[in-house]
């Protein structure tokens, strides 16, 4: 809540000074200003907690299409991870790091989503509790 | 190293063979051609590399252990094409794609063997992995075949988002994805300065290395995907790309945490111990001997475990380069004979003895060269690993253990011979070997051989 409240104080408080006269920049300025300051232990976490509904996700849901979206999930909260490193240590190296993983995903799905069809033209399903009642 | 650029450029060769090569036969020559373009090329940066050298703007260090090792895989793969190249163009109508995705996941390996960055890791696993989910799949009228695709795509895609968390939290705590650099050699010196997220770094590439290389707890996906797989891609799968897998993470683990071994040490030992109990005990009860050969890929990465087990031995090194060798021209050598065959359970074997005495024989050598018979390569192999486990002086137990369990190991292999020596029978072929097929199973068999008795031809 520390983080919210003098963006809340100075976003009211701007607007009561000049109303109706603030405009999307100065709004965006606010905003990176104060994530500027938001230590990088909250981007630590909020990447963790969303790797984590990942996880849970692919362990738990059995529509093959959400399963392949929570990996996603779990890539991009690597990659916001990664980008917080970045600019922690002030090195881009993470940020490049970031753009392979993109690519890959990219790859990925295109062949997740070119199995999954393949399935679904078999099954008419795709629920993958369905490979269980193939099995053997 | 010109052979990662060569098999990248081949793969691509192969998808216009398929464009311009009406016959199938040229196809496969085209890709046979390839593979021994590979092992030249792989031998002559063998040659040019005899210092350590850094390429690719410091990403990739090559050594003589990893070109060695380069040439080691390239020729299990040459074998593996020589024997299945027919099989692979069977599978299916586009033949000629296969042999390029072959291609592009040998690219994967050389990056694999010779990385320095994290990132050159995390993309060596993808291209690696990548071809294989179409591979999986693609005998597309199969249901079994589409199934062990989805499978393993979940599972692999689920486990490089594991692997990339630990690449990124390590990266977090050390500030460089260099394993050479100061900074990360200096994070993992010693157990007492290293932080909380290396330590979760850590256990997260454990874990995404256990999926990928088959490692019980994390094995479920292994026994549907081998066994759904054709038949043609199954030995690719079960060892070229899983030995690779090994000689990765064991760089990793070896010369990157090998001084922390504390924190990730007893991870391993449990891995080994439930992977030889899960994949030893579970095969025995297998009536399919492809299912079988799936568990025992499993009850197979048990030994090579051992491998990483064993920090900073150099009896370790030599193992896991003899074991790769060693298991995946048996593994070769039994599914080349599997393949032949029509019906894939025990009692289809029945009398092939008679029938088919040079199969049989070549089946005989490598499946007693996978229990580590002596005069095979497989129990030197056996041998080398578990000795480097036994050098380091504690954990003595563990290597009991894995004897007695390659002695359970030795009831399903044998099971395997007794069916086609001692029951008559009538095993019914599938496709009649040729002579081409026997001349090399039996060189592949007299290399076994020949590792059983001068084990240190594959230590260069």
């Amino acid at each position: 809540m520390e983080i919210c409240n003098p963006i809340v104080y100075h976003f009211l408080h701007s607007l009561k000074n000049n109303s109706q006269t603030i405009t999307i920049f100065e709004l965006q300025a606010l905003f990176l200003r104060h994530f500027k300051k938001m230590p990088s232990q909250y981007y630590l976490f909020l990447s963790l907690a969303l790797f984590c509904i990942g996880v849970m996700g692919v362990l738990m849901r059995r529509n093959a299409i959400i399963i392949l979206m929570c990996i996603e999930l779990m890539l991009n909260a690597v990659n916001l991870l990664l980008v917080t490193f970045s600019k922690m240590y002030n090195d881009p190296n993470a940020q490049l790091f970031v753009f392979f993983i993109m690519v890959v995903a990219a790859a990925e799905v295109s062949i997740g989503l070119a199995i999954i069809v393949m399935m679904y033209r078999k099954v008419h399903s795709i629920d993958v509790h369905i490979l269980n009642r193939l099995k053997n | 190293m010109n052979a990662i650029v060569l098999s990248g450029i081949w793969g691509v060769v192969m998808m216009f063979a398929g464009l311009f090569l009406k016959s199938s036969k040229q196809i496969q020559w085209t890709a046979i051609l390839g593979i021994i373009a590979l092992l030249v090329v792989s031998i002559l940066d063998y040659q040019a590399h005899s210092v350590q050298a850094q390429t690719y703007f410091g990403m990739m260090t090559i050594d003589v252990y990893t070109s060695w090792f380069s040439i080691l895989i390239t020729a299990c793969c040459a074998m593996y094409l020589f024997i299945f190249h027919k099989d692979i163009a069977a599978v299916g109508k586009n033949e000629a794609e296969y042999f390029a995705l072959i291609f592009f996941v040998m690219c994967g390996v050389y990056l694999l063997a010779s990385y320095s960055n994290l990132l050159i890791l995390f993309l060596g696993i993808e291209i690696l992995s990548i071809p294989q989910y179409i591979l999986a799949g693609s005998d597309k009228e199969n249901i079994k075949s589409n199934e062990a695709s989805l499978k393993y795509f979940l599972m692999g895609a689920f486990s490089t988002g594991l692997l990339l968390m630990g690449m990124t939290l390590i990266y977090g705590a050390t500030g460089s994805f260099d394993i050479t650099s100061e900074k990360f050699v200096g994070q993992f010196a010693q157990l007492s300065s290293m932080s909380s997220l290396s330590f979760v770094g850590i256990l997260l590439l454990l874990i995404s290395f256990g999926f990928k290389v088959s490692a019980a707890p994390l094995h479920l996906w292994t026994p549907d995907v081998y066994d759904g797989s054709p038949t043609a891609f199954t030995p690719f799968m079960a060892t070229i790309v899983k030995v690779s897998v090994f000689v990765a993470f064991i760089r990793l683990f070896h010369f990157s945490f090998g001084n922390v071994s504390g924190a990730w040490q007893i991870a391993i030992a449990s891995m080994i111990v439930l992977t030889l109990i899960i994949g030893n005990v579970t095969a025995v009860y297998q009536q399919s001997l492809k299912r079988m050969m799936a568990y025992s890929s499993i009850a197979q990465a048990g030994f090579m475990l051992f491998s990483i087990f064993a920090v900073n031995s150099t009896l370790a090194y030599k193992g896991i380069l003899l074991y790769s060798v060693v298991y995946s021209l048996a593994s070769i050598g039994v599914f080349a004979v599997i393949i032949k065959m029509k019906d894939y359970t025990y009692d289809g074997f029945n009398g092939l003895a008679k029938k088919q005495p040079i199969l049989a024989f070549t089946a005989t050598v490598c499946l007693l060269s996978l229990v580590g018979i002596p005069l095979t390569g497989g129990f030197f192999a056996k041998y080398f690993v578990l000795s480097a486990v036994v050098e380091q002086g504690k954990y003595i137990w563990i290597v009991v253990f894995a004897v007695l369990m390659a002695a359970i190991s030795a009831y399903y292999y044998f099971r395997v011979i007794r069916s086609m020596y001692f029951k008559t029978g009538d095993a019914e072929m599938h496709t009649e070997p040729t002579t081409w097929d026997k001349t090399f199973l039996i060189i592949n068999a007299m290399i076994i051989l020949l590792l059983g008795v001068l084990p240190s031809l594959v230590f260069g």
